[in-house]
């Protein structure tokens, strides 16, 4: 029972916190059409992120973010510059382009064997929840006791940042968001500051992205960008409720993704258990699957 | 509020553009239009499909970007009156199947005034319930937008902008796709609101009905055509060459929906 904590309970919270995080922020991709949004921005920020790690040797979150953002701003030149004087549709381009960008990460990325610090592809597909583990705090006295937490793994108390800044930003621009989410052309008109508002959702998405990864690798967290609010959608006809209980999702898709796949056991057990990652993926895809099989409000279900 | 607009129609129009051009790419859509609205008025803006009538209004609201021209709302730039001119864009420009209420949707017109941040008490909901009274909606409030018909959902865009309660409304095909019961509620109210000396334009699209619809009429096809009273502007003549060949039975003849 005393494993409990460090080994279970501080993986289980660090994925429900990059969980929650993205299923806050998806509900607004979701009603806005972009979904696929936080999966372009997951492609397009791995080579910023492999070039901060390759400059500065670490991956403390603040060169991530501006590496981050530095390939985002190249993304958005380069599906310019193809869209143009490629002649080819804006879809096309940016297909082009995320892909080619994130090719080129994973290529950077098998670059560099640093060997000091574990970094490779799988990594970056689908995180290392299973290491964040807290190894000093297998007693539940080591929540008083200092020395033990500093051993915190460091994304613990990262990804609580990304969750305040997050919530809020939703409480900041709440109005302006859901205003111009629902009709942006009579935003614009009343003096909504859409574009602001707009610039905001993406970045945070993007910051989240880079935050959540490490947790859950850049390609999984597209699921919880998107499974949750999906899925409460079709709980509800009400926005607030939905995002209740896309948070509701997201939590039990990170918690229970993480005990369905063994992780625990499988620092002394070799072979038993699954990737924690894809199996949160997997439990927020079923949780999507049996909301739109049996939710009260999907599509044909009487009003 | 009423005493400010009259002083001012006096010596200004509610609404007047000057040389507003656009192009899409290197397409152009709008070619140096001139037209002017007056306030206590009803105004349609008519004209073939592709004409440009969302574009000039969207250009002249500055949503999207005009090569050349100037446009003064109530005699002023936009960003000095915007709380007095309300904007209704077409029903089908937004989903419906977002999670709002109906009166979620009209308490958003009180944008403009409450800004991001003021709370929204029972008085602002009274307010709001007052407004979906007017569309005869007041039974629906708490009602999931997605389950209203076309012309009630038409309805509660007309009740968001009544919440502004602007000098100024500017409306996108009102009438599109709307029942008949719909379309005499909402012509009788746009028609009171001229009354009151607020200036009222909208998109129109069936020809027969703006004689009896309209004061004011803007015939546009890319450029002006034609633009003043309904007896002087609404012309054969002026029709015929903003519709080519495509008008065959004078104005009374039907026009297709705009998609």
């Amino acid at each position: 029972m005393a494993l409990y904590l460090g080994l279970t309970l501080v993986p289980i919270l660090i994925g429900s916190l990059a969980a929650v995080s993205c299923a806050l922020l998806g509900n607004f991709l979701v009603l806005r059409r972009q979904s696929l949004m936080g999966d372009a921005i997951s492609h397009v920020v791995l080579p910023g992120i492999v070039a901060a790690f390759v400059l500065t040797g670490s991956m403390s979150a603040i060169p991530m973010l501006l590496g981050a953002a530095a390939a985002a701003l190249l993304a958005a030149a380069m599906i310019e510059i193809v869209r143009v004087y490629g002649k080819v549709e804006p879809g096309a381009a940016m297909g082009v382009v995320f892909t080619a960008l994130f090719a080129f990460g994973i290529v950077l990325l098998e670059q560099t064997d640093t060997g000091s610090i574990h970094f490779d592809v799988e990594h970056a597909l689908y995180g290392n929840l299973e290491s964040l583990v807290w190894l000093a705090g297998i007693e539940w006295a080591a929540l008083i006791d200092p020395i033990a937490l500093s051993d915190i793994p460091p994304q613990l108390p990262r990804l609580a940042m990304a969750l305040v800044v997050v919530v809020g930003f939703l409480a900041v621009a709440w109005r302006p968001l859901v205003i111009s989410t629902f009709d942006p052309t009579f935003a614009a008109a009343a003096g909504v500051p859409v574009r602001l508002v707009n610039a905001g959702l993406i970045i945070l998405v993007a910051m989240v992205s880079v935050t959540a990864f490490e947790a859950v690798g850049a390609i999984i967290a597209i699921a919880m960008l998107i499974c949750p609010p999906a899925a409460a959608r079709m709980m509800t006809d009400r926005l607030l409720p939905q995002i209740a209980w896309s948070v509701a999702f997201a939590i039990l898709a990170a918690a229970g993704g993480y005990v369905a796949a063994g992780a625990g056991v499988a620092l002394f057990v070799e072979g038993v258990a699954v990737s924690a990652a894809g199996m949160i993926a997997t439990v927020a895809g079923v949780t999507l699957l049996l909301a739109a099989a049996f939710g009260p409000r999907r599509k044909g279900a009487k009003a | 509020m009423l005493n400010r607009l009259t002083a001012k129609a006096a010596t200004t129009d509610a609404l007047t553009i000057s040389g507003l051009s656009v192009a899409y790419g290197d397409k152009p859509a709008l070619n140096a239009v001139d037209a002017r609205f007056s306030a206590g008025a009803m105004s349609a803006i008519v004209g073939p499909n592709g004409a440009g009538k969302s574009t000039l209004l969207k250009a002249a609201m500055g949503m999207i970007p005009s090569i050349d021209g100037t446009v003064r709302f109530l005699g002023e730039p936009l960003s000095a009156v915007r709380r007095r001119v309300a904007y209704v864009p077409q029903r089908l420009s937004v989903d419906w199947d977002f999670p709002a209420t109906v009166i979620d949707v009209v308490l958003m017109g009180l944008y403009g005034r409450l800004g991001a941040f003021a709370w929204i008490g029972q008085k602002e909901r009274q307010e709001a319930l007052a407004c979906l009274k007017e569309v005869d909606l007041d039974d629906l409030a708490d009602r999931q937008i997605g389950q209203l018909s076309g012309g009630q959902q038409q309805r509660v865009f007309i009740a968001r902008a009544l919440a502004q309660n602007a000098d100024l409304l500017i409306l996108d095909e009102p009438l599109a796709g709307v029942d008949a019961a719909t379309e005499r509620l909402i012509v009788a109210l746009l028609r009171r609101l001229a009354g009151e000396g607020r200036a009222v334009i909208a998109v129109h699209h069936d020809l027969s009905t703006v004689r009896e619809y309209y004061d004011d009429v803007l015939i546009l096809n890319g450029a002006t055509i034609a633009n003043g009273s309904v007896e002087a502007a609404f012309t054969e003549a002026n029709l015929a060459r903003a519709y080519g060949g495509r008008l065959t039975a004078g104005p009374l003849a039907p026009t297709g929906a705009r998609a």
